[in-house]
C-alpha cells in the first residue's frame, strides 16, 4: 500500500495508519424520464486521497455541498464506492480495502467504524427508547449476547454522561446537548476503533457545543479513539483536530497540520477561507473578504481547477489542466499549479 | 454620543399565556439604538432575543402578548409601536417603511409562488407614490447594489432558482428598499457558509455607511459581533445583562454569564499546543416558566451569594455606556439604572 507516490511516506515508525482512503469517488447519477435515463453525475466526492493515523484526528471542512459528509458516509460504507479504495487497517487482520466489503466482513467493520451524526433532532428515532436507540448497533451487528445488552448501555450510557435512570425514556425528553451525548454512547457501544463524526455541534448552542468537544476529546484519550471530523465551522476544526483537510468541489484542495493550514495556507481557496473566519477580537479587524462569485455546480465543474472561476491567481494552465495533490511539506499536501510543476497529465 | 435616537425601547415584556403557565420570554428590557449604529444581541436559543425583534415590530403571535413602550421617532415625532392596533394600517405605515427586518432563513421569508423581483416591488408601492416601471427600475439597482450578477433576469427568478447566500442578498434589498431608518437582522448569516457569510456581513457594513440606517444584528455567533458591532447587548432568559461598547464587551467583560460564553468558543487565533479544554457552562438554560425571584443565572453562575438566589440584581452602570446586571458590580441600594 506504500507503493504510490501518494501513500503516506512518515518516516516515523510509532504512526500506525488506520485508514487510506485512495482515490476515493463517489459518483450520484442525475436521471430523467420514465427509463431512468443517466444524463450526467453528480460528482460528490472526485478522486479523494488521504490517510488517517490511529489516534489522531482529522478534520474535514467545506462549504456546503462541497462533498464532505458524502466522502465521511462512504468512508464507513454507508454509501458504495463509485472507484477507489478504502484500506482500513483492523486490529486484528491489518489493512484491507472495506469497500469491497460486504455480509459478516462489513458487520465486522461497522464494529470498528461508526457515525455520529449532525442533528440530534433527526437521528434519533422519536419511537424508541433511549436504551434502543443505544442498543441497536450491538443488535444488528450480532457482537454480544442478549443477556449483556442491557448492562454495556448502561455502561455506553456512563462513558457520555449521561443518568441510567433515564433508560427508558423517548428521546423528546432530551435537550439538544444530551440527545449527542445519546448519539455519541450509540456509536461508543461496540467499542469501535474509529468514528466519524459529522458537524456534531453545529446544531448546539455554544455552551452545549463547549461540552460535547469536550467529551468527544476525553473519550478519545480514555478509548484510544481515532476521528474524522466534518464540520464547516473552522475554529471548532482547529479546536479538534491534528490535521486539516480543505474540501472544495468534491476534491481535496489541500491536506496538512493545523498549523500549517491555519498560518500558512497554500491553496488559494483555503487562503480566501481563511480571510473569510471572523475573529472574536474587535481590534483585529478580519476583512471580511472572500472569495468572490459563489461554489460550483458539482454535476459540471469547471474545467482544469474546480477553484479557477474564483481564483485571484487564475493562470491559463489552471483553465484546461486538473491540478494533482502534490506534497510541499512534510505532511503538508496541496491541489494547485502555483507550487511544484505543472503536470502534463490531463483529466 | 450625542446621537439622535431612532428606536427606544422600554420596559418591554413578552409573556406568552400557555395552558401550563405563563412563559416571560421577554422580561422586561430597555435599550435605545441611535442613528447609523450598529447593535449587536447577542444570546443562545431561548434567550428571547428573535422574539425581542418580533416584539419590536409588533407582529408576535398569541398566545404571546407584547407590553410596555417601543417609541420609533420620525422628524420629531414619536410612534409607539405597541398602541397600535398590530394589523392596522397606521402600523403599516410604519413596519416595511421605517423598520424592515431580515430573517434567518431567506427560503422561509419568501412567499414561493412570486418572483422575487415582484416581493420586493410591492414594500416599495405600498410605501411611495411610484408607477410600477419606476419601482422595476428602482429593484433592478437594488439588487444590484446588494451585489447580484445580472439583476435584470435576477428580478424574474423565483426564491427557489436561487442559492442560499443569493436569496439572502434579496431579502437584504427588500428590506433596504424603503431606505428604513432601522434594519433588525435576525440570525442573517447563520444559514450560510463562511465565505458566503464574509461577504453578506460586508454587504451590511458597506450598506450602513451608504444609507446611514441603525441595524439591530442578532446573532449567537460572538465572533460576528466582534466584528460587526459598535455595542453589544448579551441577552439571557429574557433579560438584559450587561451592555457595552464591543471593544470592552470584548477586553473587559463583567457579568459571569458573558465571562463564560467567551470561555466556551473555540479561538481561532489560538496556535498550536493550546489544545486545552473548552470551558463549559454548567447546566442547560430553564424554561421561564414561574422562575423563583433571583438572579436568571444563579443557578449556572458557580460564584453566586446568598444574595443572588433571593433577589434580583438591577442593570448598574459600572463606566460611562457599559451596564451590568450583577451583584459583584455597582451599588445596588438605590443607584441602579431604573427598570
Amino acid at each position: 500500500m506504500m507503493s504510490d507516490p501518494k501513500a503516506p511516506t512518515s518516516s516515523k515508525n510509532d504512526k500506525e495508519v488506520l485508514l487510506n482512503v485512495q482515490k476515493l469517488r463517489k459518483y450520484f447519477p442525475i436521471e430523467k424520464g420514465f427509463l431512468k435515463r443517466i444524463m450526467g453525475y453528480v460528482r460528490a466526492v472526485d478522486d479523494v486521497t488521504f490517510h488517517i493515523y490511529r489516534g489522531e484526528t482529522v478534520g474535514l471542512v467545506g462549504e456546503t455541498g462541497c462533498g464532505k459528509t458524502t466522502c465521511g458516509l462512504t468512508v464507513l460504507c454507508g454509501l458504495p464506492a463509485t472507484a477507489g479504495r478504502v484500506d482500513f487497517t483492523f486490529r486484528d487482520k491489518g489493512p484491507l480495502d472495506v469497500t469491497q466489503f460486504g455480509g459478516e466482513m462489513l458487520k465486522q467493520y461497522r464494529r470498528e467504524a461508526q457515525m455520529i451524526f449532525q442533528d440530534p433532532y433527526s437521528s434519533l428515532n422519536p419511537r424508541m427508547t433511549v436504551r434502543d436507540i443505544v442498543a441497536e448497533p450491538l443488535v444488528i451487528n450480532r457482537s454480544c449476547p442478549g443477556s449483556e445488552v442491557e448492562d454495556r448501555v448502561i455502561q455506553s450510557m456512563k462513558v457520555v454522561g449521561l443518568d441510567s435512570r433515564y433508560l427508558r425514556r423517548y428521546p423528546h425528553a432530551f435537550s439538544g446537548g444530551q440527545r449527542q451525548r445519546i448519539s455519541i454512547a450509540r456509536a461508543l457501544i461496540v467499542s469501535p476503533s474509529f468514528l466519524v463524526a459529522d458537524e456534531p455541534t453545529s446544531a448546539l448552542d455554544v455552551s452545549i457545543q463547549a461540552q460535547i468537544l469536550n467529551l468527544m476529546m476525553d473519550l478519545q484519550e480514555q478509548f484510544g479513539l481515532t476521528y474524522l471530523f466534518i464540520s464547516h465551522n473552522l475554529s471548532v476544526v482547529k479546536h479538534m483536530s491534528r490535521r486539516v483537510g480543505i474540501m472544495y468541489l468534491g476534491r481535496l484542495a489541500e491536506i496538512g497540520e493545523k498549523t500549517a493550514i491555519f498560518e500558512a495556507p497554500r491553496h488559494p481557496y483555503t487562503q480566501a477561507l481563511m480571510r473569510a473566519i471572523p475573529k472574536p477580537d474587535p481590534d483585529q479587524p478580519s476583512g471580511l473578504q472572500s472569495a468572490p462569485g459563489e461554489i460550483g455546480n458539482p454535476a459540471n465543474p469547471p474545467s482544469g481547477c474546480a477553484f479557477h472561476p474564483r481564483c485571484d491567481r487564475c493562470m491559463d494552465v489552471c483553465r484546461q489542466v486538473r491540478p494533482e495533490l502534490i506534497q510541499v511539506a512534510e505532511e503538508h499536501f496541496v491541489a494547485c499549479h502555483l507550487y511544484g510543476e505543472p503536470g502534463p497529465r490531463q483529466d | 454620543m450625542e446621537r439622535e435616537v431612532v428606536l427606544s425601547v422600554k420596559d418591554l415584556k413578552t409573556y406568552f399565556f400557555l395552558p401550563h403557565g405563563v412563559l416571560k420570554a421577554v422580561d422586561g428590557i430597555s435599550f435605545d439604538v441611535h442613528k447609523g449604529e450598529l447593535v449587536g444581541l447577542v444570546g443562545e436559543s431561548g434567550c428571547g432575543k428573535s422574539i425581542t425583534a418580533r416584539s419590536i415590530l409588533n407582529i408576535v403571535r398569541s398566545p404571546g402578548r407584547p407590553t410596555g413602550e417601543v417609541w420609533f421617532y420620525r422628524d420629531g415625532e414619536a410612534t409607539n409601536l405597541l398602541d397600535l392596533k398590530p394589523d392596522g394600517a397606521e402600523i403599516r405605515r410604519t413596519r416595511g417603511d421605517l423598520v424592515t427586518m431580515v430573517f434567518q432563513e431567506p427560503m422561509n421569508a419568501f412567499s414561493m409562488v412570486h418572483t422575487i423581483g415582484h416581493q420586493i416591488m410591492e414594500g416599495l408601492l405600498l410605501h411611495r407614490k411610484i408607477s410600477k416601471e419606476e419601482a422595476r427600475a428602482q429593484t433592478i439597482k437594488l439588487l444590484e447594489n446588494v451585489g447580484m450578477s445580472n439583476p435584470g433576469q435576477r428580478i424574474d427568478e423565483y426564491p427557489f432558482q436561487l442559492s442560499g447566500g443569493m436569496r439572502q442578498r434579496a431579502m437584504i434589498a427588500m428590506a433596504i428598499a424603503t431606505n428604513p431608518h432601522l434594519l433588525i437582522c435576525d440570525e442573517p448569516t447563520t444559514a450560510l457558509d463562511v465565505s458566503v457569510q464574509a461577504q453578506i456581513l460586508s454587504l451590511l457594513k458597506d450598506l450602513q455607511a451608504q444609507y446611514g440606517m441603525a441595524i439591530i444584528f442578532i446573532t449567537h455567533d460572538l465572533a460576528v459581533i466582534a466584528q460587526i458591532a459598535e455595542r453589544v447587548i448579551v441577552m439571557y432568559l429574557g433579560k438584559i445583562v450587561e451592555e457595552a461598547p464591543v471593544r470592552e464587551i470584548f477586553h473587559a467583560p463583567l457579568h459571569p454569564y458573558t465571562l463564560k460564553l467567551m470561555a466556551a468558543v473555540p479561538d481561532v487565533q489560538l496556535g498550536e499546543g493550546d489544545r486545552r479544554r473548552l470551558q463549559t457552562i454548567e447546566g442547560f438554560v430553564p424554561e421561564p416558566i414561574d422562575l423563583p425571584q433571583q438572579c436568571v443565572f444563579f443557578n449556572r453562575c458557580g460564584e453566586a451569594w446568598e444574595r443572588c438566589g433571593t433577589s434580583m440584581p438591577d442593570m448598574v452602570e459600572v463606566s460611562p455606556g457599559h451596564f451590568v446586571r450583577c451583584f459583584k458590580y455597582g451599588d445596588h441600594g438605590d443607584g441602579g439604572r431604573a427598570e
